[in-house]
């Protein structure tokens, strides 16, 4: 048997049909499906949960904090120290040591209050300022 | 003239190749449950695909075929199923009398070989069609059918010498 009558052979084989079953199942086209018609509906809900989640999601704004203004040539003022007080405002024996000249010595600290009066170069206005300082005072002893 | 509906592309398209499709879905699966499925599945794919209009039939066997290798692929996770498989001819009008040895020889072919047949003998695809379809070289394609007959032309001797 050459190609010709076997191929002849084998066009004569004719395919079945479909079984009925799928017959059934291929009776219509597939459906169309709605993508279009889905996104329009979606967006716009998608949208507005977007803009109504948005405030959610970000970090509160910081409150506004003034603004550091340069300050004016007529701000500047020059200020010296016209006036200067020291007030002692506590007393503590600490404790009595020897020297080497067998002279006792007690030391004392001594807290004072250093108040300093700046007045500014406009004729008028003054400044003061406190700090407290301290300071250890040796007392000499007097033996007999 | 009148548009015909997608209905009636469908089932135009359908009756002229739906025999040829489902041969090729049979050669390409382990039973005639899959087959069904295939071919149900890639029918459907095709026609989206081809933005809901008849596609080319090399699109319709590609799939198929993707289809069928997917099924297999998921069938190896599961138990076999039915293995009977029905007729896959009937008789021809102009031939009366079906070509049992000639079907058996058929599809006892190695599926490298019979799928070449099948798409080259019923379906009319060239083999450029059918080595784009199977993903093979054109003269991978052309050699596997010649080799074909020839397996046939044997098994048909042996079973009448």
């Amino acid at each position: 048997m050459n190609d010709e009558e076997l191929e002849r052979r084998l066009r004569a084989l004719r395919p079945t049909d479909l079984p009925e079953a799928l017959q059934t199942c291929l009776a219509a086209p597939p459906a169309m499906r709605n993508k279009v018609r889905w996104l329009w509906t979606v967006a716009p809900l998608a949208a507005a949960a977007v803009w109504l989640l948005l405030p959610l999601a970000q970090p509160p704004a910081p409150a506004p904090s003034p603004k550091p203004q340069a300050p004016r040539p007529s701000d500047f003022r020059v200020y010296i120290p016209v006036h200067r007080t020291s007030t002692l405002v506590r007393v503590e024996k600490l404790d009595v040591i020897e020297t080497e000249s067998a002279q006792p010595v007690r030391l004392v600290r001594a807290t004072w209050v250093d108040e300093i009066t700046y007045a500014g170069d406009d004729g008028h206005s003054t400044i003061k300022h406190r700090s407290p300082r301290d300071q250890i005072i040796p007392v000499a002893l007097t033996s007999y | 003239m009148d548009h015909p509906t997608p209905s009636e592309l469908w089932r135009t398209w359908l009756e002229a190749g739906a025999r040829r499709f489902l041969l090729f879905a049979r050669d390409q699966t382990r039973s005639e449950a899959d087959a069904c499925d295939v071919l149900q599945e890639a029918l459907a794919e095709s026609w989206r695909r081809h933005s809901h209009a008849p596609p080319p039939d090399a699109l319709i066997f590609a799939t198929i075929r993707r289809r069928a290798i997917d099924l297999a692929r998921r069938e190896q996770r599961r138990e076999q199923r039915e293995l009977a498989a029905p007729e896959w001819f009937s008789t021809s009008p102009e031939e009366p009398g079906l070509d049992a040895e000639l079907e058996r020889a058929v599809k006892a072919l190695p599926p490298h070989l019979r799928e070449v047949v099948v798409l080259k003998t019923w379906s009319a695809l060239t083999f450029q069609e059918i080595s784009e379809t199977l993903g093979v070289p054109l003269n991978t394609a052309a050699s596997r059918y010649r080799y074909a007959l020839e397996r046939l032309r044997e098994a048909l001797k042996e079973l009448r010498p």
